[in-house]
């Protein structure tokens, strides 16, 4: 990753600068769905798939005359629009939206219902609208017969970006870099078979009891699919967090599911800036004051999370920059200058700079373990066989392939161990893999597509 | 369907020598006797309970006198404890059918000042000795009086503190509230500091009649008999009692005609056995204010929340706009929807804007 060499400063100097430049672009290619402040969606009826074989009929809002989505489009409008989303019933049943946190919804066309109006079967649509007032992650959700609408797919996350750019609120407390929509849920299949069948009679509410976990209408390994991809025409949203080591993510979590979902970020805690659409302030004006540091946000059916992430490697007790150089490789040129200072106080003046975000303490310092031989080891896709980032080590053919730029993976999933399965195969589930790259890598897995490209293998 | 007990004028006198006897550094105390003892509850399946399930439950009456017959409700008798009075006094008489168990009170939240971590024992089938109780009990037939000193301000829910596994879910459950103060004839203190004009109670709570007929059966807790509740799986859900579309809200406070800029406090009560997610179906924020009679420092603003068994919180109320007279005011976002199978149902409730232009709600949330 660096050079050995204090020449390689310069060629540091110029990654730091293409970092810099990438993070002015706006951070919103991470988080795919619909732009603008007018939306057409229909809810139809398409087939689900999950990872253990499974196909599962399930009801979806449509993006106009796309294919039913589980779940629907994702919506992304900024502080301050006024929406309209116009709904078309392509189902044989009433339909409708609601819009939790949203106060000023009004609905126009179809018919009264309990939670707003409906649109009936082959008629004319419902046009709901609203002024996005406060930025932040919401949901939409059908509000007719709820309980089995929205377990059939009818449900899908609203994102309302702060009028400044690269904030997940109005406060600068809520900056990132890149962001990540985890939106969860739960299928029960029976459900779904008794509706495909035509028994809607038989359909228990009290007996719910689901066995397939999904984040972004995916159940892992999916999740990690491409955006889009072709063999998955109706769960067209992944879910690859990656940033580059000392990047914020920002993880918008929310629950369209009826269970409570502990999310457990591994590798880091994440800080808890806003819950249900509010910065978590004490005041108006006061900033994030009432942030918390968790390392497991409790998601109950219905509410919305963000939270910011980020990741340098500190005290986990080496440097995982590569800098292990300063200790090994005899120093060049006019070693020591005057800008070589001893970061982490071992007595030793380093001649590499520490990276940004960089824990003084572990600056230099080995990997303290001696890898066995790789003949001795099984691996997974995720290895790159190197304990630095942005460093690929000697692996057997065909594997690595996951990590093609040295990251570090790190699972995240539903802390609730039993919905890490599809139907009763682990791994799988509500689950997939957070991946951090080297300062400077270009963040992008091969994976994390926006849709028109995949990269990679 | 709930009654609601105020204390009396008459009460005072003997009150304050009571509390001389006892000792206690507060002058006045409320004394009521509740009775508890089967019946059935008729589940309404409609608006109007022209349908309706009836279920063999257990429940707390309040009695004049120990002679009075009981007439049970679930929830309970909702406890208003006024704001000058710190001590509860509550004489439990047991008329559960001959039979079937001891029983006891508690309300988590306040240690019992007369037998707090006292539990009753029984011996079990390999002659080990088992608490069945959190407090002191009282076996059937017989009664007993529990006291509370020092009671804070706040929502509380009292229940069976006996067998709670079955107990609980038979019924033995109910509400106590008390304001901080009252500021005038329009406003009441809930907490230092939060006002309000109106309380919506809000008590939640689930049958299960599988579980409730095996009790009446005599076939719970025998061999080849329902074991535990592990297996509950409840079929109504219930607000005050009844499911949507009967569910009411219980109207508390000083004020119970509309009026616009009111303050709307919720007092939200999960008697049951499942966590709840109640959520405002207007898709408007409420602010959490309190948890478990204990109020927070910065109130949290929410359009629904987490309200798990055996908990309690209070919110103040957004009204929702006027754009239709009756709107949906609270539902369960964990989706408990049904009665049985049959939708719409179960942890709902409706508001209802008065005819007049007012912009508040509460009159038409009182309870039937």
């Amino acid at each position: 990753m660096i050079g050995h060499g204090k020449n390689a400063l310069s060629g540091l100097v110029a990654a730091l600068a293409v970092v810099l430049l990438l993070s002015a672009i706006p951070a919103s290619a991470a988080i795919v769905g619909l732009e603008g402040t007018s939306f057409n969606l229909t809810a139809k009826a398409g087939y689900i798939t999950t990872p253990d074989g499974g196909s599962y009929l399930s009801w979806g809002y449509a993006n106009g005359d796309g294919p039913a989505q589980y779940p629907g489009p994702t919506l992304i409008v900024n502080e301050g629009d006024t929406v309209t989303v116009t709904l078309t019933n392509e189902l044989a049943t009433n339909v409708s939206m609601i819009f939790p946190g949203m106060a000023s919804v009004t609905a126009k066309g179809g018919k009264k219902g309990l939670f707003t109006r409906e649109a009936e079967p082959a008629k004319n649509a419902v046009t709901y609208t609203f002024v996005a007032e406060k930025p932040g992650t919401y949901m939409y959700q059908s509000g007719t017969r709820p309980e089995l609408q929205i377990e059939m797919g009818l449900f899908g996350a609203i994102i309302v970006r702060s009028a400044t750019q690269g904030q997940a609120y109005d406060s600068e407390d809520t900056a990132y870099d890149d962001e990540f929509l985890f939106l969860l849920s739960e299928v029960d299949p029976v459900i779904h078979e008794q509706m495909e069948l035509g028994m809607e009679n038989m359909v228990d509410n009290t007996k719910w009891e689901p066995v397939i976990w999904m984040i972004n209408g995916r159940s892992a390994p999916d999740t990690m699919a491409p955006n889009y991809a072709p063999w998955l025409p109706h769960q067209p949203y992944n879910c690859m967090p990656n940033i580059e080591a000392g990047q914020t993510l920002l993880i918008r979590l929310a629950n369209a599911g009826r269970d409570l979902h502990p999310f457990h970020t591994h590798g880091n805690h994440s800080t808890i800036v806003g819950r249900y659409g509010n910065l978590l302030e004490s005041v108006p004006g006061a900033g994030a004051d009432l942030a918390v540091e968790e390392f497991t946000v409790q998601m109950v059916p219905g509410s919305t999370v963000d939270s910011l992430f980020t990741w340098t490697g500190e005290g986990i007790g080496w440097d995982v920059y590569g800098h292990q150089s300063d200790i090994n490789v005899e120093p060049l040129d006019d070693f020591p200058g005057p800008g070589d200072v001893d970061h982490n106080g071992d007595g030793i003046v380093d001649w590499v700079d520490m990276m940004p975000h960089e824990s003084a303490a572990d600056h230099g310092k080995p990997f303290p373990v001696v890898l066995p031989d790789p003949t001795d080891l099984a691996f997974g896709g995720f290895y790159s066989g190197s304990p630095y980032l942005g460093l690929l080590g000697n692996l057997p053919p065909g594997e690595g392939g996951l990590n093609p730029k040295g990251g570090f993976a790190y699972m995240w999933h539903s802390h609730t161990e039993k919905e890490m399965v599809n139907f009763d195969i682990f791994p799988g589930g509500m689950m997939t893999m957070f991946i951090v790259t080297a300062p400077g890598s270009g963040g992008a897995m091969p994976m994390r597509a926006d849709g028109s490209s995949v990269e990679g293998r | 369907m709930m009654t609601m007990i105020k204390i009396k004028k008459s009460f005072l006198l003997p009150l304050i020598a009571l509390a001389l006897v006892l000792g206690g550094s507060q002058a006045f105390a409320l004394q009521i006797t509740l009775k508890a003892a089967e019946f059935i509850h008729e589940v309404c399946l409609d608006k109007n309970c022209t349908t309706s399930e009836p279920v063999v439950m257990w429940g707390y009456d309040q009695v004049a006198t120990p002679d009075e017959a009981a007439n049970p409700t679930i929830p309970g008798p909702v406890i208003e404890l006024p704001p000058g009075d710190s001590t509860l006094e509550i004489t439990l008489i047991n008329e559960l059918p001959v039979g079937t168990e001891p029983t006891s009170l508690i309300i988590p939240g306040l240690p019992l000042s007369n037998g707090a971590g006292q539990p009753d024992f029984f011996i079990d089938g390999e002659g080990r000795q088992r608490a069945r109780s959190f407090v002191p009990e009282v076996a059937v037939g017989e009664s007993r009086t529990y006291v509370w000193n020092n009671v804070a301000p706040g929502t509380y829910l009292y229940q069976s503190g006996s067998h709670p596994a079955v107990q609980v879910q038979m019924g033995l459950y109910g509400a106590m509230v008390k304001d901080n103060a009252v500021i005038d004839n329009n406003t009441s203190e809930a907490y230092p500091g939060i006002h309000y004009n109106t309380a919506g109670l809000l008590v939640f709570s689930e049958i299960d009649p599988v579980l409730h007929q095996a009790v009446a059966n005599g076939e719970y807790g025998c061999q080849n008999c329902i074991t535990s509740t592990i297996d509950y799986q409840p079929q109504y859900f219930l607000i005050n009692g009844q499911p949507f579309p009967a569910s009411r809200v219980v109207t508390l406070g000083p004020q119970s005609t509309p009026a616009p800029d009111r303050q709307l406090l919720i007092r939200m009560v999960n008697a049951g056995l499942r966590s709840i997610a109640p959520t405002f179906g207007s898709g408007t924020y409420g602010e959490v204010i309190a948890e478990d009679a204990s109020l927070y420092p910065y109130t949290k603003k929410q359009y629904g929340g987490l309200l798990p068994p055996g908990k309690t919180k209070d919110a103040i109320a957004t009204t929702p706009p006027r754009n239709a007279d009756k709107f949906l005011f609270i539902y369960d976002r964990r989706l408990s929807l049904t009665n049985a199978a049959q939708s719409p149902g179960g942890f709902m409730v409706v508001g209802n804007y008065p005819s007049g232009g007012s912009t508040c709600f509460v009159q038409s949330l009182t309870g039937n």
